[in-house]
């Protein structure tokens, strides 16, 4: 098993009567790029400011690089972090916004504001102020804000939000680059599942301040693969008859679910050798799922969305 | 600690605002000045007219807890660069400067959303706070030399000379001026830090340039003298109060009392300051 590189145990921030997020227990491996999603308003953000320090949890902890508690403190520069929009200057270029948070870092490497300006691809802008900048020049000089002091953890939130199709690419690779090249475990929050997949290797989806799930690429995958999908009250009842007919690739989803991911034209087969087992089938399918549907039907529904 | 400092320092050389507002203090005390002239000339005029002294000795006597330039200069004697400074600062005229610009420059960071960048980073955030506090110390003094020698400069292209007043006066002055305004400009930014708001931080401390808190000041003073010291004025432990009522030959203890004052507000501002900013979410 990978080392575990973040957890969260328990983790709630509460606003009056409001809980934002609710016992939440995230688990990030190291290298890896968790895809963190939800719905505007799921508290995901809320989430990724407590792990990166700018607010307090109501209760719960925090455990990152070993550290937990007031410890922390002594890790807060591995983690860099891009929370909502990127904060820059306006009147200030690219550089000197980088330069400040050099200086809080006591970095004076020759070149190393141009190393990141190059990482990020605004090596070509030159004086122009930001706030003349684009939303995709911003987000990427906000990356790049988080790369100062080459931090082991990025958490990155909505960082393709209001990127045209351009946009969203340059920061995927960006993203993908960092990982490859760095090393670097990146946390990554939205909405937008399809754009996640294209580069997460684990997800945590969160709806209405709770953790729903925690998956990997490949579980994600599988569930949103064509399969047969038995619907059956005893489901391990019908586990023995699955073997005895040679079906190996299955998975019994919760108290009511299978899903067979193999032989998908032998549904009516099994549906037989499973009522003369007397095994009560309430319903059986060949389905599949977009990744979109799969969210949604988790976070219940589309009216909702 | 240290690094925090070289950052804000930075950031504050870089910042835009910083210019246009002495550049903004550098018009206005000439237009001052050259008012003061105006007056000045007046003044004489009249007195060479109807040989007597006017009212001007009135003047002397009154405090000036508003925002009027008042030259204290007595008809006959020579306009001197302490006479005008007593004017500016007394009036607040230049710390009504300094405290705009500690406003935005306390807000910056917050108000542009780079605190988001810097914020969990940092082991201890009110640490930020105490860096603002040494930046600002740097840009007071500045403002205040940079206004001395403008001063300076004004006298001798509106005045045709260049007349010091009594040195060292003027620096025991100069030195208990700078703690007070010191102390304001710190007032400002730990309140627009704690209000987050430029908005509302400008109008407070431009009400406490205009001495507008006064009302506020008498209601407490009536309850204090129902309590039995009856001698009591708040605005004398205040430092809009004190910037105002620093006489021009101040002694070695109004100098001491001013400083004790300015001291006292900047690690009460401070401490408040940084410990809200500390345990805030941002």
């Amino acid at each position: 098993m990978s080392e575990i590189l973040l957890q969260t145990i328990g983790l709630t921030k509460q606003y009056g009567h409001h809980k934002a997020v609710d016992h939440v227990n995230i688990h990030i491996k190291k290298g890896a790029i968790y895809g963190f999603i939800g719905r505007n308003g799921a508290g995901k953000t809320t989430c990724l400011k407590m792990i990166s320090g700018l607010a307090k949890p109501t209760s719960g902890e925090i455990e990152m690089f070993g550290y937990k508690g007031k410890d922390l403190g002594r890790i807060r520069t591995r983690v860099g972090c891009l929370i909502e929009s990127p904060g820059l200057y306006g009147n200030m270029d690219a550089y000197e916004n980088l330069k400040i948070k050099c200086k809080l870092f006591g970095i004076h490497k020759d070149n190393y504001i141009e190393e990141i300006l190059r990482v990020v691809g605004l090596s070509d802008v030159g004086k122009k102020k930001t706030k003349h900048f684009s939303l995709g020049m911003k987000q990427r000089l906000g990356i790049g804000l988080a790369l100062v002091g080459e931090p082991d953890l990025l958490v990155l939130d909505e960082p393709i939000n209001g990127l045209d199709p351009q946009g969203i690419a340059e920061v995927r690779d960006i993203i993908q680059k960092l990982r490859d090249e760095r090393n670097m475990t990146i946390l990554i929050s939205s909405h937008i599942l399809e754009e996640l997949s294209k580069i997460a290797t684990d997800y945590g989806i969160i709806h209405n301040g709770s953790l729903l799930q925690e998956l990997t690429r490949e579980e994600l995958m599988s569930r949103c693969s064509e399969r047969i999908e038995v619907i059956l009250d005893e489901p391990e009842k019908a586990l023995p008859i699955l073997d005895a007919l040679g079906f190996a690739n299955y998975q019994v989803i919760d108290k009511e679910h299978i899903h067979i991911f193999e032989r998908l034209s032998e549904s009516a087969v099994l549906n037989m050798e499973l009522a003369k087992a007397g095994i009560p089938i309430k319903g059986i399918q060949v389905t599949s799922e977009e990744l979109e549907a799969y969210f949604l039907n988790l976070t219940g529904g589309a009216q909702n969305a | 600690m240290l690094n925090m400092i070289k950052m804000d320092i930075y950031r504050m050389f870089r910042t835009k605002s910083l210019y246009v507002i002495w550049i903004i203090m550098a018009v206005a005390v000439i237009i001052t000045t050259y008012m003061s002239k105006i007056d000045y000339d007046a003044i004489q005029e009249e007195m060479n007219r109807q040989q007597a002294v006017v009212e001007e000795e009135q003047a002397e006597e009154q405090v000036n807890l508003g925002m009027t330039v008042v030259l204290p200069t007595q008809p006959g004697e020579m306009v001197t660069v302490f006479d005008l400074f007593y004017a500016n600062t007394q009036a607040k005229f230049i710390a009504l400067f300094l405290v705009i610009f500690a406003v935005i420059f306390g807000t910056a960071d917050i108000n542009s959303g780079y605190i988001k960048n810097i914020g969990g980073q940092v082991r201890n955030r009110g640490h930020l706070v105490l860096a603002k506090m040494v930046s600002l110390l740097a840009y007071t003094i500045l403002s205040m030399a940079g206004y001395v020698l403008l001063q300076v400069v004004a006298n001798q292209i509106i005045f045709g000379k260049i007349e010091l007043g009594n040195t060292k006066e003027f620096l025991l002055y100069l030195g208990a001026q700078t703690a007070l305004h010191y102390a304001l400009v710190i007032i400002s930014m730990a309140l627009a830090v704690v209000i987050r708001s430029n908005v509302i931080s400008m109008v407070i401390v431009i009400c406490l340039c205009m001495n507008m808190m006064m009302i506020l000041y008498s209601a407490v003073d009536n309850l204090i003298h129902k309590a039995g010291a009856k001698d009591f004025q708040l605005i004398e432990y205040t430092v809009t109060g004190k910037i105002a009522m620093l006489p021009m030959g101040p002694t070695g203890s109004e100098c001491v009392q001013a400083v004790v004052i300015a001291l006292g507000f900047v690690i009460v501002m401070i401490l408040a300051g940084s410990a809200i900013f500390r345990k805030r979410d941002i």
